[in-house]
């Protein structure tokens, strides 16, 4: 049986598998409703207007990114760490390592139409 | 091929169990495991046969579904046609998609896990054995009647995703809507609780030592489909019930005169529909990551990259929603975040076909007719895949969107890249379950003709998409240049027909069922499925220490049938299989499944009448039903969580393990979990519906304080809502120090909890109906009135289930079932108690704070 | 597999013969700006997709075929990264890059001074409503629009009843008409010529014969077009025509309109000029007099459940003078 120590950092390593999709999905979910309500409230004033887009939405990826690439550390450094050389602790943390790195890439490729495209269009 | 060393602490000798093995212990297994006979079959619960009654009753909606299409196909052969009308046409193209979606190609791959899942991870059946059977009979009545509604002229003509106005009370008057929307709605409950079962299954009951990188690849396909399930399908509930309430009570979420809006319904159905549509690919990618590796003669190359394309299809797929709206007006912006995304999805993909190549690369391919499938869904899927990346690029998708390009891209990917894999599985796993195998001189004349019949029937379609051609239209003009392309499709489609006869013939022909007389594994494949199985399915449980345990371990199926490894036996005398962890899959307990019996059917009938009835408006007879359904389900409920009835269990190998376990490591507890995400995605499409229609219609959204209700009510109706839930955590505690043996004060505190509880929960919902009423909202009159009371609606349905929950968990503390170590029940109820409190919590919230801090 | 890739073959080429024999598909056809950017995406994701196709076949028959020495590196991990992942993103990127920069300057063409044309999409039909620059009514008229080359059009669509989509191949892609909302469409024509359009979102019964036409002038033939359009509709000169007429405010004018005349009805399509325009009952007859007493009487049997019943009770003379009336509405 794992020892206490070893079933939390095996409790970790599950919850972080979680976290990159959950980082992806919050931050799909922030930048279509923040433009959504822009587009809708236009010239209303408030909180979301026009000018306020490109800046919410490249906030939220850079602080999703630096998320994604900490736990792309984390894992792997956990990886290279992980003494008991069983199979699956070292593909938990592979599997974490690699999801994050490709919603690292969604988050990129879902901000680049800032540069081209009109918000309200 | 070479053997994965065992993990240290597993060896291989000496093996759990000695011989020889007692006399009467194979015996005594096979009893426990006896299945019905004759027209008691109806009763089994046995995952072996609900999954073949489930694969058999998809397969015949496919057949149906086919016909439609072939009766469409002929309307549309030639210009001006006047074979078909516009009324039956319009039923036939919506039934033809439901059907196929709805009825067929869901159904059928969870059908497929259902069968194969338990033998391929070394359990002896799924998890909650009543509850997929439960789910089968509902999908069979209920789709069964639905499909009926054809034969009364009284179909849904609204087309398969029903898209109001159009389907709204104003313009579809009949009853085909509501059979849509109340049949499908049921329906959706039965793949839900099949969802649960595979997680819970896939996660808890697995043989030892099938750690998560050692799970075969198809119940990793398996578990991400079951996952996408729970998060995607509540999505379509809402809509549906949304729909429901606008149809029969003039509650106006769609119309925008009064506030509504006809996109909100195309957000909730599209936030399902898009994940829908890799729900149903992606265990047929699993299937084909088993069948080409088999068929190779080698291991699966780049397993780890494919885990990860199944994972990262399985939350990608949440982001694409919109493409099927490019074309409403959205803003430009927002539609380039999913272009985006869509873009991003297709990696996944890629991977899995390049890793496909790679095996048959290293491998030997022996080209049965499971492989000629295969090849056979690479070229239609990679073409799927391809148009799917066209039509992701939204000037493009403004161009083909709506149009047979789309019904073209749709076919490709769809028929291609689940309905090639499963002819394949067809062949593959038919020795699995029959006598006899499934004729390969045949089988290549049914891939013949379906491959060439459906590339004729559909590779035109690209261009008379691009020629103009609409979807959904019954007829069309001559001289438009669409002539010719129709009429190879209309051939093409019955060379498809061709090809599915002569496969129903081969079966009907062939297709004999057989456990353990089955013609076995013919392929020579690695996974356990394939062990010597019978109505048990295995005789003892293994230790798995490689992904294809059947090619590294040469002795295992021998040793597996002679009782070797654990639990070669029935320890309790009734049906058990092995609860195992979910990472490191290590025995944890023994779980006791129930046998036949008719609760489930029965049950089964009751809920399809309820959903039925109420359809055609008879409503005293529907709540008789739906009485009856949950009378069947206390009933079958009441057999449940016996309690440590036995002692712990010794499974061999110095293994032992008690048979029951309560808490947050049990799989009950895991279930209820799964249900509450399922419950959480509801809300949550409910709270997304109330912020998008204050998005779109601010204008009868209350922006006077004093119009809303005053403070007092919701602070009341919250306090209630948390005192039901102290209550309830009262009651838990007591139940900590209620014995078994005695009567005492305890057990008295936990039904004083329990009392207490349900009128606290149901006085909250009407403390917050009666402010809403007395503030003068009412539902009808705006889409702000009608989604408040839909929050309190949903609300509702908790209290009425938490009440008869309470009720139930109540009787069985009278009747001494429930104390300090039984109590399963006690935990679900309470898992979700706290839950309705938050979600009431929070809907209390949202309604009288958000418009509250808009100032 | 060969025998089978030689049926595909077949199958392909026997497509693009037969679909050529139309001459090019309208989406491929392009007649405006909209679409003539869309078609050379179009034409870069069908050249491009079909390249990857062949290729990932020809991979495939690779792995199946080729000796195993020969084929070994197919067979590794590498392989799988570099097809699998690296091609695709660089790929992908690259196409997002350039449909992207595509997309962003359709979606921001704004063209000067617009000609603006609200349409009203209803079962199943178009309401069509030329508007100056200040947005008044300058032209009421149905499922045909005429409009000058070279300018910018804007289309403002809005539905009265259910879901509807305005798409002319030849000129563009399509956009939605969603009831509670006012959609704007963008389109113009490079040249001259007479463009088909058709419902796109389905719509009920008769989705099917919901369509239109565009037809594109010179600026100086637009201008003429325009101009006889706004007079009201033409006095009947003979006494048939005059009887046509009679018979028309005594049973059409509840519905319809031609301005001139008693009838003002709004609830069907505008006749004032109907007799020039292509097609009756939006795309589902061509135009003379023969198809006009046959939809009047009729109508309910060409296009079943229509907003318009069959009227049946005209004997054949009454029939025939009322249509020709309709007709010389020119």
């Amino acid at each position: 049986m794992m020892d206490a120590p070893g079933r939390m950092a095996s409790k970790a390593a599950t919850w972080r598998l979680c976290l990159a999709p959950l980082i992806w999905a919050a931050h799909f979910l922030a930048i279509y409703a923040f433009t959504a309500l822009a587009c809708a409230r236009k010239g209303t004033g408030g909180w979301f207007d026009l000018a306020s887009v490109p800046w919410f939405i490249g906030g939220a990826t850079l602080l999703a990114a630096a998320i994604l690439l900490v736990t792309i550390a984390v894992a792997i450094r956990a990886g290279r760490r992980d003494t008991s050389s069983t199979g699956a602790s070292t593909f938990v943390h592979w599997l974490t390592a690699a999801i994050a790195a490709l919603v690292l890439l969604a988050v990129v490729w879902e901000t680049l139409p800032l540069i081209w495209v009109p918000v309200c269009g | 091929m070479t053997p994965s060393a065992a993990p240290p602490g597993q060896r291989l000798t000496p093996l759990p169990n000695p011989l020889p093995r007692p006399d009467d212990e194979l015996a005594r297994l096979e009893a426990a495991w006896k299945p019905p006979s004759g027209w008691k079959l109806l009763t089994a619960v046995n995952n072996t046969y609900i999954g073949i009654f489930y694969v058999a009753t998809a397969f015949v909606f496919f057949l149906a579904a086919g016909v439609l299409a072939l009766l469409m196909r002929i309307q549309l052969a030639v210009p001006e046609n006047t074979f078909l009308d516009q009324s039956l046409y319009n039923q036939l193209f919506t039934m033809h998609g439901t059907v196929m979606m709805f009825l067929f190609a869901v159904p059928v791959v969870e059908a497929i896990g259902v069968l194969l899942l338990p033998n391929m991870l070394g359990a002896r059946d799924l998890p909650f054995p009543r509850l997929s059977a439960y789910a089968f009979w509902a999908y069979l009545i209920g789709g069964t009647v639905f499909f009926g509604s054809l034969f009364f002229g009284n179909a849904p003509d609204g087309g398969w995703f029903m898209n109001p106005p159009l389907t709204s009370y104003r313009y579809s008057q009949g009853q085909g809507a509501d059979w849509w929307l109340l049949g499908i709605g049921f329906i959706e409950i039965s793949a839900i609780a099949g969802a649960i079962e595979i997680i819970v299954g896939i996660l808890r009951t697995r043989a030892p030592g099938m750690s998560l990188d050692k799970l075969p690849i198809y119940a990793w396909a398996m578990l991400v489909f079951a996952g996408m399930i729970v998060f995607a399908f509540p999505a379509v509930i809402l809509a549906t019930m949304l729909l429901e309430l606008e149809r029969a009570f003039h509650w106006p979420f769609f119309i925008a005169e009064l506030g509504g809006d006809p996109l909100l319904w195309q957000h909730l159905f599209w936030f399902f529909g898009h994940p829908e549509v890799y729900i149903i690919f992606l265990p047929a990618a699993g299937m084909v990551s088993l069948i080409v590796p088999t068929m190779a003669r080698t291991p699966l190359v780049a397993h780890r990259l494919i885990v990860l394309a199944l994972a990262g299809t399985g939350f990608l797929s949440f982001g694409l929603w919109v493409h099927h709206m490019f074309a409403t007006g959205i803003p430009s912006l927002s539609l380039s975040f999913f272009a985006a995304a869509g873009m991003a999805v297709s990696i996944p993909s890629a991977i899995q076909v390049f890793a496909w190549i790679a095996t048959f690369a290293s491998g030997r391919v022996q080209l049965g007719t499971p492989a000629l499938f295969v090849l056979g869904f690479l070229a239609v899927f990679v073409i799927g895949g391809l148009t799917g990346v066209m039509v992701a690029v939204v000037p493009f998708n403004w161009q083909v969107h709506d149009t047979y390009f789309i019904v073209a891209h749709l076919h490709y990917v769809l028929f291609g890249g689940m309905v090639f894999p499963l002819f394949a599985a067809f062949y593959y796993w038919t020795p699995f379950v029959s006598r006899k195998r499934l004729s390969e001189r045949l089988g290549r004349w049914v891939f013949g003709l379906i491959f060439v019949g459906f590339n004729l029937a559909f590779l035109p379609m690209h261009i008379t998409g691009l020629a103009g051609m609409p979807r959904r239209v019954y007829t069309y003009g001559a001289g438009l240049g669409w002539d010719n392309l129709n009429m190879l499709s209309t051939v093409g489609a019955f060379l498809i027909a061709a090809g599915v006869a002569v496969f129903t013939m081969d079966v009907l022909r062939n297709w004999r069922f057989a456990i353990t007389e089955a013609a076995g594994n013919v392929w020579n494949a690695g996974t356990l499925e394939w062990l010597p199985t019978g109505a048990y399915s295995v005789r003892s449980i293994p230790i798995v220490t490689s992904r294809e345990p059947l090619w590294d371990q040469p002795d295992l199926a021998a040793n597996v049938d002679a009782g070797r490894y654990f639990l070669p036996g029935t320890a309790t005398g009734r049906r058990e299989t092995l609860l195992t962890s979910a990472v490191y899959a290590r025995p944890e307990y023994l779980l006791q499944l129930p046998g036949p019996g008719w609760s489930p059917l029965l049950a089964a009938a009751g809920t399809a009448a309820f959903f039925l009835l109420l359809t055609v408006k008879l409503v005293v007879p529907a709540l008789i039903g739906g009485g009856f359904a949950i009378v069947m389900i206390l009933w079958w409920m009441w057999g449940s969580d016996p309690g440590p009835n036995h002692a712990p269990v010794n499974i061999g190998g110095g293994v032992t393990v008690p048979v029951y376990v309560t808490g947050p490591a049990s799989h009950s507890w895991w279930a209820m979990v799964s249900l509450l995400l399922v419950s959480g995605m509801l809300f949550g499409s409910l709270v997304f519906s109330y912020l998008y229609l204050w998005t779109v219609s601010p204008h009868v959204w209350p922006t006077d304080r004093d119009a809303l209700p005053r403070l007092p009510y919701p602070f009341v109706s919250a306090a209630l809502l948390a005192t039901s839930s102290v209550a309830i955590a009262y009651g838990g505690r007591a139940l900590r120090k209620a014995d078994a043996d005695s009567p005492g004060s305890a057990h008295w505190r936990v039904r004083l909890g329990l009392v207490a509880a349900m009128p606290l929960l149901a006085a909250a919902l009407g403390v917050e109906l009666y402010a809403q009423w007395q503030a003068g909202f009412r539902p009808e009159a705006s889409s702000y009135g009608a989604v408040v009371y839909t929050l309190a609606a949903l609300q509702g349905q908790y209290v009425l289930v938490l009440i008869v929950m309470g009720g139930y968990t109540l009787a069985r503390s009278w009747r001494g079932l429930l104390d300090c170590q039984r109590r399963a029940t006690f935990d679900n109820t309470m898992l979700l108690w706290h839950y309705a409190v938050a979600q009431g919590l929070l809907a209390l919230l949202l309604v009288h704070g958000f418009p509250r801090s808009l100032g | 597999m060969s025998r089978d890739s030689r049926w595909r073959l077949a199958a392909v080429l026997a497509v693009m013969l037969l679909g050529a024999c139309s001459g090019m598909p309208v989406a491929l056809d392009p007649h405006g700006s909209n679409a003539r950017q869309t078609a050379r995406i179009a034409w870069v994701l069908l050249w491009g997709g079909a390249s990857i196709f062949a290729l990932v076949m020809a991979l495939v028959a690779y792995a199946i075929l080729e000796s195993p020495t020969r084929r070994a590196w197919l067979g590794r991990r590498a392989f799988v990264i570099g097809a699998g992942i690296v091609f695709p993103v660089a790929a992908l990127s690259a196409l997002l890059f350039y449909t992207l920069t595509v997309f962003g300057v359709l979606a921001s063409s704004r063209g000067a001074a617009p000609l603006r044309i609200e349409i009203v999409g209803q079962m199943w039909w178009w309401r069509v409503r030329y508007l100056d620059a200040d947005g008044a009514t300058v032209l009421v008229t149905a499922n045909e629009m005429h409009i000058p080359v070279g300018r910018t059009i804007e289309f403002a669509l809005e539905s009265a009843d259910v879901l509807h989509s305005f798409w002319v191949p030849n000129l563009g892609g399509k956009l939605d008409l969603i009831p509670g909302r006012v959609n704007v469409l963008r389109l113009d024509a490079d040249r001259t010529g007479v463009f088909r359009g058709q419902c796109a979102e389905y719509c009920g019964a008769q989705h099917a014969k919901m369509a239109f036409y565009v037809v594109a002038h010179t600026a100086a033939e637009f201008d003429a077009w325009l101009a006889a359009q706004r007079l009201p509709g033409n006095a009947p000169r003979t006494p048939a025509l005059q009887r046509g007429r009679a018979l028309f405010i005594a049973n059409c004018a509840g519905c319809h309109t031609v301005r001139g005349t008693a009838a003002m009805g709004e609830l069907g399509p505008d006749l004032t000029h109907v007799g020039s325009r292509r097609s009756i009952g939006a795309g589902a007859l061509p135009n003379n007099v023969g198809t006009i007493a046959g939809w009047i009487a009729a109508s309910q049997h060409i296009k079943p459940e229509n907003a318009m019943p069959s009227f049946d009770g005209f004997s054949g003379e009454e029939l025939g003078v009322l249509a020709a009336y309709l007709e010389s509405l020119k």
